[in-house]
């Protein structure tokens, strides 16, 4: 008998815009000891599900409207809010998708743990310091004696998801939720903490929700797949048969656009090209502390230590590292949003690290960055004309009388409708946004362009379809770009060359696939470890 | 799915002609913009329409309750209320809008200047600020009358002088979150001049809290007024200003209440309409709020 078994579910949202119906008439069922894999986009509604069985969907303006949650024999839905918080304490466990946020910054973590113990297994206070202790070991964290009195900031991010983790499973429950635990840590830490819930799931027979959009992650993970779309479940089975044989043409959809080949074309330029952006010796570090008008400069900590590299007309380099290894520093100082220390930048033959004032200002246009966060990178007060018509006009790239054309061009250009030029950016889609972006960059006619993580906050595939088209303009434009990622994957899909960044140093540059193939760097080597592909059971 | 609005898409209209669009179906906001254009208008033409004249005594009257002949009553010299409100509301309206603009203009400048220019210049501008906020305020005034005697003009500037101290700080710190926001590292990759980022990028996004303590400074200042002219600095009896009638009318308040009731009730009917509009003009600016 099935552990939870969630029949006919359906959630849906009152909003002033409309009722939303977040979940539609959705079931699924974990088997005791067996895990659980919900898959799906952003706004597939694959976390709702899960919470609406909870009670935790905010409620106005959500609404549970039927089904049952049967968890024990006991229907989840039908329990008082009392009775629903000892069965989310107990029984059933979650951990959340950023750790940075699900702690408490001003309690120590024994505190936060033992909090569930006390609440919930009434133990004493040395009792519950005891288990607690024996969690945090359990989990991997060392000494745990001595972490048990510090605080959050003093863990980092894969330790703290750590935390949760020995947080949710402190009560001993018999089913853990796991809401895209790893969505937000590195690559190297995403393998760990995989492997730690894995092991945890194998040694205490628990049963596991796993929820991610990442179908590689899943295939590792999962005895069982959902695939949700829009509130339903359109595709369910074993992970072999969902990923491999997929029948719902959305799941093929999702398959398809995942990056797990080499790069599509061949490259447009020469080997005997002549260089066309060059970086000579670039140090950047930064200062901590000492900002006001009195104060000293105390330390300066380096994020980008002398680093060259070369790019080509038309060439496409990714540049691949964790967070902090100072590749998103490096992109930003060649684009002078940084005052470099030390160390110049060519780029077609002019010294663009030199420029001051309003050489510099004028020179921009030809190096321009796309951003990570395309809800961010756009002023949301600013209509996409107004916001593609700006750069033509301080630049004076085009009449005034043709800037209506040339944004009409740009919009073709990117994909979008030009009946939506007199929108706000609210108004779009993430992919649509990442594209007003790109068709601003491109209203310059720039020469580089610096991509910092342009489709890590975008789903697969909507990912897919942004990188076809920066693939295909910097083709068509014949321009250089700097591709900063984390994901191994995309960065393999979209350049035809790759630099590998540790603390602020290159540690491995060389041809895509062959760096691939054949990585010489024990770093390097443990990020392509680290790779979740889609992963065949049998 | 072709409403008007779609095909008529290449018509360019900026955010305030949008925002007056969308504040256009806002009936709080609508009501609130009509008193106050009521208020300014009465204003305006009081030297026609008023019923007496604001110095007139008529010491056989006295202080006399509402009537047919003096709507809201007389003072103890035999002054008509409604007439001293109407001439009253001359001065206090000026002093609001006009004390308050020079707080906005030079607070938002200045706050958005230090705040995206950082670094010394924002620890200078800012210590100015702290300066001048740590200098008593009676004191100050004081100064200023003795140096430049007693005008109207010298009024707006003593208020205006306080007054933008706290929007500078306001804007400023709102300005130092949005700065490293990527919509304006983009603007600044995008080779934009700086004052256009302060100016396009900057302003608009800040503009939320501008007019939050815009309405709630106007009041505050209409109110400053009467103390300022306690002091000797403004206007003088027998002119009249909503600050002082309000002042005068707590002093009597137990043996004629109407000489407090109507000043405080049309400051109050204008605070409201103030404020119903400003929430208006603040949601209307977002074009995040309201969906068309």
């Amino acid at each position: 008998m099935a552990l939870l078994s969630v029949e006919h579910l359906t959630s849906r949202f009152y909003t002033r815009d409309g009722v939303i119906t977040a979940v539609d008439d959705v079931s699924f069922a974990v088997e005791p000891g067996q895990v659980l894999g919900i898959v799906g986009e952003s706004g597939s509604g694959k976390s709702v599900a899960c919470y609406s069985v909870l009670g935790l969907i905010p409620s106005p303006p959500g609404r549970v409207e039927q089904g049952r949650a049967l968890f024990a024999g006991q229907d989840l839905l039908q329990m008082s809010a009392r009775q629903l918080r000892q069965v989310r304490g107990q029984k059933i466990g979650m951990i959340f998708q950023d750790p940075m946020t699900s702690l408490n910054p001003h309690m120590t973590i024994g505190r936060q743990l033992t909090e569930p113990l006390r609440v919930h297994g009434r133990l004493s206070t040395k009792e519950a310091r005891l288990r607690a202790i024996a969690a945090l070991e359990e989990v991997g964290i060392s000494h745990p004696q001595q972490r048990f009195d510090s605080f959050p900031h003093e863990f980092s991010g894969g330790m703290r998801q750590r935390v949760m983790i020995a947080m949710a499973l402190i009560n001993k429950p018999q089913l853990l939720i796991a809401d895209e635990p790893t969505t937000a840590l590195d690559v190297t830490v995403q393998a760990q903490i995989l492997q730690l819930i894995k092991n945890l799931q194998r040694d205490h027979n628990l049963s596991v929700i796993f929820i991610s959009h990442d179908l590689g992650v899943v295939s590792h993970m999962a005895d069982q797949v959902v695939v949700m779309q829009k509130g339903q479940v359109v595709e369910r089975g074993n992970p072999d048969a969902v990923f491999f044989q997929p029948q719902h043409a959305y799941t093929q959809k999702l398959v398809a656009a995942l990056p797990n080949s080499a790069k599509p074309s061949a490259p447009v330029f020469q080997e005997q090209d002549p260089i066309f952006l060059q970086v000579e010796h670039l140090n950047k570090s930064y200062r901590i502390g000492g900002a006001g008008l009195f104060k000293r400069v105390s330390t300066r900590i380096p994020a980008v230590a002398d680093i060259s590299l070369q790019v080509r007309k038309g060439e496409i380099l990714g540049l691949v590292g964790e967070s902090g290894s100072g590749k998103s520093t490096l992109g930003r100082t060649i684009a002078r949003l940084l005052e470099a220390d030390s160390g110049r930048v060519v780029l077609a033959g002019r010294d663009i690290s030199a420029l001051k004032g309003e050489e510099l200002r004028l020179a921009r246009r030809d190096f321009q960055m796309i951003f990570q966060d395309p809800y961010a990178s756009l002023n949301p007060r600013m209509t996409v004309f107004d916001c593609l018509a700006e750069p033509l006009l301080v630049h004076k790239l085009v009449e005034k009388n043709r800037v209506l054309q040339r944004v009409n061009e740009l919009m073709d250009e990117v994909g979008l409708d030009r009946r939506m030029i007199r929108k706000y950016p609210h108004e779009f889609s993430g992919g649509q946004r990442q594209r007003i972006a790109i068709a601003r960059a491109l209203a310059m006619r720039p020469k580089l362009i610096i991509a910092d993580e342009p489709v890590s906050a975008l789903d697969v595939t909507i990912q897919a379809q942004i990188l076809n088209l920066l693939l295909q303009l910097t083709q068509k434009y014949q321009m250089a770009m700097i591709f900063i990622s984390h994901d191994l994957a995309v960065v393999r899909y979209l350049s035809d060359r790759v630099a590998v960044m540790q603390q602020g140093r290159i540690v491995e540059e060389g041809d895509t696939e062959t760096l691939f193939a054949a990585p010489q760097h024990s770093y390097t080597r443990t990020l392509l470890a680290a790779i979740h592909h889609l992963h065949r059971a049998g | 799915m072709n409403t008007p609005a779609d095909t008529n898409y290449e018509k360019g209209r900026s955010l305030w002609q949008d925002a007056f669009s969308r504040l256009k179906k806002n009936p709080m906001a609508l009501l609130g913009l009509a008193v106050l254009v009521i208020m300014v208008t009465l204003a305006l033409l009081t030297p026609w329409i008023a019923p007496y004249s604001y110095e007139e005594q008529n010491l056989a009257l006295g202080a006399s309750p509402p009537s047919a002949t003096h709507w809201l009553g007389t003072d103890v010299f035999g002054r008509d209320q409604l007439t001293r409100i109407l001439y009253g509301s001359r001065i206090s309206l000026m002093v609001g809008f006009v004390a308050t603009s020079v707080a906005l203009c030079i607070g938002v400048l200045w706050g958005i200047i230090a705040g995206y220019v950082g670094g010394r210049v924002d620890a200078v501008m800012m210590r100015f600020v702290d300066i001048l906020y740590a200098l008593p305020f009676t004191i100050f005034i004081i100064l200023l009358t003795v140096v430049f005697g007693r005008s109207l003009l010298l009024l707006f500037l003593a208020i205006g002088a306080v007054e933008w101290l706290t929007m500078a700080r306001i804007v400023r710190g709102q300005v130092m979150a949005l700065k490293h926001q990527e919509f304006i590292e983009a603007a600044v990759a995008m080779g934009l001049p700086r004052w256009r980022i302060m100016l396009r990028h900057l302003a608009p996004n800040v503009i939320g809290p501008i007019i939050i303590y815009t309405t709630l400074t106007i009041p505050s200042v209409i109110l400053l007024e009467s103390f300022l002219s306690f002091l000797g600095l403004g206007i003088q009896p027998p002119q009249s200003s909503w600050g002082s009638l309000i002042s005068y009318g707590v002093e009597t308040m137990e043996e004629y209440p109407w000489l407090l009731i109507f000043p405080a009730l049309t400051l109050s009917i204008t605070l409201f309409a103030l404020n119903f509009l400003g929430d208006g003009l603040r949601d209307a600016l977002d074009p995040r709020i309201s969906k068309d």
